[in-house]
């Protein structure tokens, strides 16, 4: 029970924050292939589709996304597309997770290491 | 219309969970497509580096759920059975045939050895009875019929037969075979006997 707390009030993974805000500037049109051109159009990251429906399936089970079956087209091979939607929780925890990284990122090109100066003694 | 390698697309509908094989392969299709029209050419390369990258991830999500969990019980169970017919072997079988060559003594060296067998069957057909009955209560009634048990029997018989294979077998080539064509069956016998009367329904 509180391993499942732990697991469910820790921080997303940097991957999981990627896809949850892909899904956000989808909307209605995410499924797989329209979620990884996002992530390497904006993200500059090429992404294999196994690790994209691993953390799909992951972000599923914990409830911050639900998916549903799309149509079929010939293109797909009479395939079904899958299409995933953000849930609530979801929203919550790409929230609480953006903020943390924005707590620790806030201020930090006024350090001289960033901008590549030597430590001050 | 150029469709993907269909080596590359059965391998990933292998290695894919079904919740997701139709998503995934779906996907795929739909790019491969898309670029074959942009390139003017089917990009195969590119086809077999999704299917190799995506393998990996996708079969540690298979063994993570409810077929990894069946796949340790398929392997503990080999396991078991594997113990238990050495166990018989040492306990019951040669001393079922040490029993009668010392109460024979005038009974040819043949005849031990058909005593050793049938006490050998016997015990694969109650390893192959118990094996069946735990699958079949595992795994519903689908997994109960004895022909099911095919790969549960090549796993128990893989030592002889790599014993056999590699010319490292203590026993000479006849007895080994005729070991095997009366165990075999009697596992097969007691997997049927042990399915009961779930055999070959659905």
């Amino acid at each position: 029970m509180s391993k499942q707390k732990n697991s469910a009030e820790k921080n997303l993974g940097e991957f999981e924050v990627l896809v949850l805000a892909a899904l956000i500037r989808l909307g209605p049109d995410a499924y797989g292939v329209t979620i990884r051109n996002e992530i390497e159009t904006r993200a500059g990251r090429a992404v294999a589709i196994g690790a994209l429906y691993t953390t799909l399936s992951r972000l599923e089970d914990k409830g911050y996304v639900r998916s549903e079956t799309g149509e079929a087209t010939a293109e797909r091979g009479g395939r079904a597309k899958r299409y995933y939607h953000i849930e609530p929780l979801g929203r919550q925890r790409l929230e609480r997770s953006l903020a943390s990284l924005n707590a620790m990122v806030k201020g930090l090109f006024a350090f001289p290491q960033m901008r590549g100066e030597p430590e001050q003694q | 219309m150029t469709r993907p390698p269909h080596l590359a697309r059965r391998f990933l509908s292998v290695v894919a969970p079904p919740a997701h094989r139709n998503a995934i392969l779906g996907d795929l299709e739909e790019e491969f497509a898309l670029k074959t029209a942009a390139r003017g050419m089917p990009p195969i390369g590119w086809y077999w580096r999704q299917t190799l990258s995506s393998a990996p991830d996708l079969l540690i999500s298979r063994l993570r759920g409810k077929e990894g969990a069946e796949l340790a019980f398929f392997l503990l169970t080999c396991l078991a059975a594997i113990a238990m017919t050495t166990v018989w072997d040492i306990a019951v079988a040669r001393k079922v045939a040490q029993g009668a060559s010392q109460s024979y003594s005038s009974l040819p060296l043949y005849a031990v050895r058909a005593v050793y067998l049938t006490a050998q069957a016997f015990g694969f057909a109650l390893t192959g009875g118990l094996a069946a009955l735990s699958f079949a209560r595992r795994a519903g009634r689908r997994r109960s019929s004895a022909w099911r048990m095919a790969p549960f029997a090549l796993m128990l018989f893989a030592p002889a037969l790599t014993a056999l294979a590699f010319g490292q077998d203590p026993y000479p080539l006849s007895f080994r075979l005729v070991w095997i064509g009366c165990c075999a069956p009697a596992f097969f016998l007691g997997a049927h006997i042990g399915a009961g009367p779930m055999n070959g329904r659905r």
